[in-house]
């Protein structure tokens, strides 16, 4: 159109203007990088929850009726971990098994423990009234058990042997870290007597 | 040659800042949506009405309940993931609700409601982060990001325009006087360089 167009890009400064551009998507690149790298360590520090044979996420539990409970005070005992909610119906199915054998391993070096998930005070007492339990219960506090020990839902139960590790439950063949969906009472029996067989320290 | 060169540049950039955005995304995310970080798969999914609960309800008649669904509107159901516990039909909420107003019969004020709510329930209680802590990134992330975007996009933009810089020469005439001496010499050079 009869203009002629100057191009401001000499060929030497086209050739720092290279370097800078490969300077500026290194940054680019670097930031990207080390984003990715923050978003691996959380997800490896979010985990799957407690693993088999290692020591049991430790907690408090303010119980329903009064008191405290600390996991780390029950070294020594096989502990039975359950957690439940009154809103849950299929804790309702293993709700009886639990107390029954709550009563009978009592005496013997056993202590359960029920956790109770995401729940309304009022609710949780008439659950247990209901179904006559007296092991010792309290309400997960801002969810921190279940988050600790990476709860799938409820009910969801947890061994742990007398040095307080996390003690493994056989479900189809499996060793699993914990028996989800509700429990029974050849379930617990097994692993209860597996575990108070085994001698504490071997 | 000119266009396609733009054109790759275009896509650069579209996808740098696409790429920025889903980053800014996947880190800030997590921050966000802290209230869905229940446990999964709840094998109890009981929110199978799906009325919710204020269309069932009354019309609130007192000042209480209209109190109540305010309180409860900041809040989330704890078991379901990301509903109010304004609308939560589930028997679990509907006694929830009830607590508050026993709370508020009680003269408990709504942020001792709340914080007893968070206290029982986790910061998932909160159907919002609140302004604090960590929790800030959640509420900053995002203008930052368009903070970010903007500078960078900005700043290529303007790369761009100052190397598409152009000055017009009109044929015939002779206006060499008015040029400077660099463009002449770099005219020069290049005239060189292409023939």
């Amino acid at each position: 159109m009869g203009e002629v167009v100057l191009e401001h890009t000499p060929t030497e400064e086209r050739a720092t203007g290279l370097s800078r551009r490969l300077l500026v998507f290194g940054g680019a690149l670097l930031v990207i990088v080390a984003l990715l790298a923050l978003l691996a360590v959380g997800l490896r520090r979010a985990g799957g929850g407690p693993e088999l044979g290692q020591p049991a996420p430790d907690f408090t539990l303010e119980l329903y009726d009064g008191g405290e409970l600390a996991l780390s005070d029950l070294r020594g005992k096989v502990v039975v971990i359950n957690f439940w909610a009154s809103w849950c119906d299929s804790c309702r199915d293993e709700a009886p098994a639990l107390e029954r054998m709550w009563r009978e391993y009592k005496d013997r070096g056993v202590m359960f423990i029920g956790v109770d998930y995401v729940d309304v005070e009022s609710a949780a007492r008439a659950y247990l009234a209901e179904f006559d339990i007296t092991y010792p219960n309290g309400l997960d506090k801002g969810q921190r058990i279940s988050r600790a020990y990476r709860i799938r839902g409820v009910p969801e139960t947890f061994f742990v042997d007398k040095e307080g590790n996390i003690a493994p439950i056989v479900v189809n063949g499996q060793l699993q870290t914990r028996k989800i969906s509700p429990i029974t009472e050849a379930e617990l029996r097994s692993v209860l007597d597996r575990l108070l067989a085994e001698e504490e320290g071997g | 040659m000119q266009q396609q060169g733009l054109l790759f540049r275009a896509l650069i950039l579209g996808s740098g800042v696409a790429m920025l955005a889903g980053l800014l995304f996947v880190v800030a995310g997590p921050v966000m949506t802290r209230r869905h970080a229940l446990p999964e798969g709840n094998r109890e999914s009981p929110d199978d009405q799906r009325v919710t609960a204020r269309q069932m309800a009354q019309p609130p008649d007192s000042a209480l309940e209209e109190e109540m669904y305010r309180i409860a509107d900041k809040l989330n159901c704890p078991i379901c993931q990301g509903q109010r516990l304004s609308e939560c039909p589930i028997q679990i909420c509907q006694e929830m609700r009830a607590e508050i107003i026993q709370r508020l019969r009680e003269g408990q004020t709504e942020e001792e409601i709340i914080q007893a709510f968070v206290d029982r329930y986790g910061i998932q209680a909160l159907n919002q982060p609140p302004v604090e802590g960590f929790n800030i990134l959640a509420w900053v992330m995002p203008f930052v990001g368009l903070a970010v975007v903007l500078v960078i996009g900005g700043w290529v933009l303007r790369q761009w325009s100052r190397r598409r810089a152009t000055v017009p020469v009109e044929a015939g005439e002779d206006r060499a006087g008015e040029l400077p001496e660099e463009y002449l010499r770099r005219l020069q050079q290049e005239l060189e360089d292409y023939s």
